[in-house]
């Protein structure tokens, strides 16, 4: 796999918050999916790599370019989807690309006809008659048409309906078979990146809490579901957080394979991305 | 940088037939002699030196500026087509403003009003204060975004406007009463002004922009 975007111990403190020492890196050829709630540091990140926000400390690099020394460069190598489409509501799709011709050098006007096509996004209609998806579609068609080796989407999918979404996927997916092409997809949405992702990372109030490959952490990690209890004579070691009700217990088992060895009676079942993140995030700390 | 001028054209085109149609019917009136032609002179110039501040409410409304910033054009280059525009909005001013009064000259509609060389005369000082007054502003809304910008814009144009009154004022002078001749080597140092005070104000814009957390 080839290298792709690097960060190195970002940190940006911005109002009452704090993006604290993240280190992270994006491989190419792969998708990965940056979760976590509302305010937990997602956009900020994003912004940070794309220096709309300037970070205290840390580095980030895209294949050996500075996301600020080689700042044109850096962008150049970039498509970004942001959550609300960008262009103006009197613009035209063909407006739209004419603009973007002026703004990236390898912009590509065929290929975004291309996309237009593939996207049903009429011509001749100003934006402001376009729906949210046909938004989304025209800031993923304008992000994809300058050859960018860098995919940053920002809840881009999120407030579509499912055979958008299920669009949008497919180009990503489509986009990732050349191995020096990454996709960094934030979402709310975990099944979305359950379905994509090859990576997940997940940010709680401003750290990262957990990365690592989706396969490995949803074969990984299991959901007990038990008594008080039986709870009670666990090894907490094997579990990582725990969310009790007035009836029942869960937990969240850090190795399956291994809870079962030591516990065959207990049943722990297969865990979802949402799951996890709940846990997470609200599970309570053992 | 040529797709953020593009882009402003575009805002332009969308807004141009009201602006087409404002300017026709100050020419008109101005023709059938309602008001004074220095009257449309300052209003075309101040409604086209709006231009940059106009086209920077609708960058925000769509969140233009971010995803901008975001791109290679940088935030520098956002900078420098907002000021090239705000140039080129004050230049279509003045040239409207000189084919207007050239044309009433040439159709003897002047006689009774002013003369033509005070009227070309004012046209240039006005767009040396619109130059000025997007020197002013541009900085102003880069800063706090274009709704604290409204704010400034109306403490600067009633400042502006006492300064506008003044010329207005020398400008209406019976023209038997008239003895002021401008000399046009004055309209040098003039430009040099407002082009100098709209290069710092870029400056300024630049600085702010670099800071900015966008």
């Amino acid at each position: 796999m080839n290298s792709g975007l690097e960060l190195k111990n970002v940190s940006k403190s911005y109002g009452s918050f704090t993006l604290n020492n993240i280190s992270l890196s994006i491989p190419g050829g792969t998708i990965t999916g940056l979760i976590g709630a509302n305010g937990a540091g997602k956009t900020t990140l994003i912004k940070c790599i794309l220096s709309l926000l300037r970070p205290e400390q840390g580095k980030i690099t895209f294949r050996g370019l500075d996301s600020i020394e080689d700042e044109q460069a850096f962008k150049e190598e970039i498509g970004v989807a942001l959550d609300e489409c960008p262009y103006h509501d009197i613009f035209t799709p063909p407006e739209v690309g004419r603009v973007m011709a002026g703004l990236y050098q390898a912009w590509d006007m065929p290929r975004f006809e291309q996309y237009l096509t593939q996207f049903g996004l009429p011509r001749d209609k100003k934006i402001k008659t376009f729906s949210r998806g046909m938004k989304m579609k025209l800031s993923i068609a304008a992000a994809l048409s300058h050859h960018p080796r860098l995919l940053l989407l920002d809840e881009a999918t999120s407030g579509l309906d499912p055979i958008v979404r299920e669009e949008i996927l497919d180009e990503l997916l489509a986009f990732i078979e050349d191995e020096e092409h990454a996709v960094l997809l934030s979402s709310h949405i975990t099944s979305d990146l359950e379905k994509v992702c090859d990576y997940i990372a997940c940010l709680h109030q401003g750290e990262l809490i957990l990365r690592g490959e989706k396969d490995e952490l949803l074969t990984g990690y299991g959901r007990l579901l038990c008594t008080r209890a039986e709870l009670d004579r666990v090894d907490k070691s094997l579990l990582h957080g725990v969310r009790a009700s007035q009836f029942s217990c869960e937990a969240l088992v850090k190795d399956k394979r291994v809870f079962r060895q030591a516990y065959p009676e207990l049943t722990v079942d297969p865990i979802t991305l949402e799951e996890l993140m709940l846990f997470l995030i609200k599970g309570e700390v053992l | 940088m040529t797709g953020l001028l593009q882009k402003e054209f575009y805002i332009f085109k969308s807004i141009s037939k009201t602006y087409l149609i404002i300017w026709c019917c100050f020419a008109l009136a101005t023709v059938f002699q309602f008001y004074m032609p220095s009257f449309f002179v300052v209003i075309t110039t101040f409604l086209f030196g709006m231009l940059p501040i106009t086209t920077m409410k609708q960058d925000e409304l769509s969140r233009w500026t971010v995803f901008a910033a975001a791109t290679p054009a940088t935030r520098a280059g956002i900078v420098n087509a907002k000021y090239l525009f705000g140039v080129l909005g004050c230049l279509l001013a003045l040239a409207g403003n000189l084919a207007l009064v050239t044309a009433l000259s040439l159709a003897g509609r002047l006689e009774e009003s002013v003369p033509l060389g005070i009227l070309l005369f004012l046209a240039v000082i006005m767009f040396t204060l619109a130059l000025v007054f997007q020197a002013l502003l541009l900085p102003i809304n880069f800063r706090f975004g274009t709704q604290k910008g409204s704010i400034a814009m109306i403490v600067i144009a009633a400042g502006g406007a006492g300064a506008i009154i003044a010329i207005l004022s020398v400008a209406e002078v019976e023209p038997a009463t008239y003895s002021f001749a401008p000399s046009p080597w004055l309209l040098v140092p003039l430009l040099l002004i407002g082009f100098l005070a709209l290069c710092l104000s870029k400056k300024i814009s630049s600085g702010i922009m670099k800071k900015k957390e966008l």
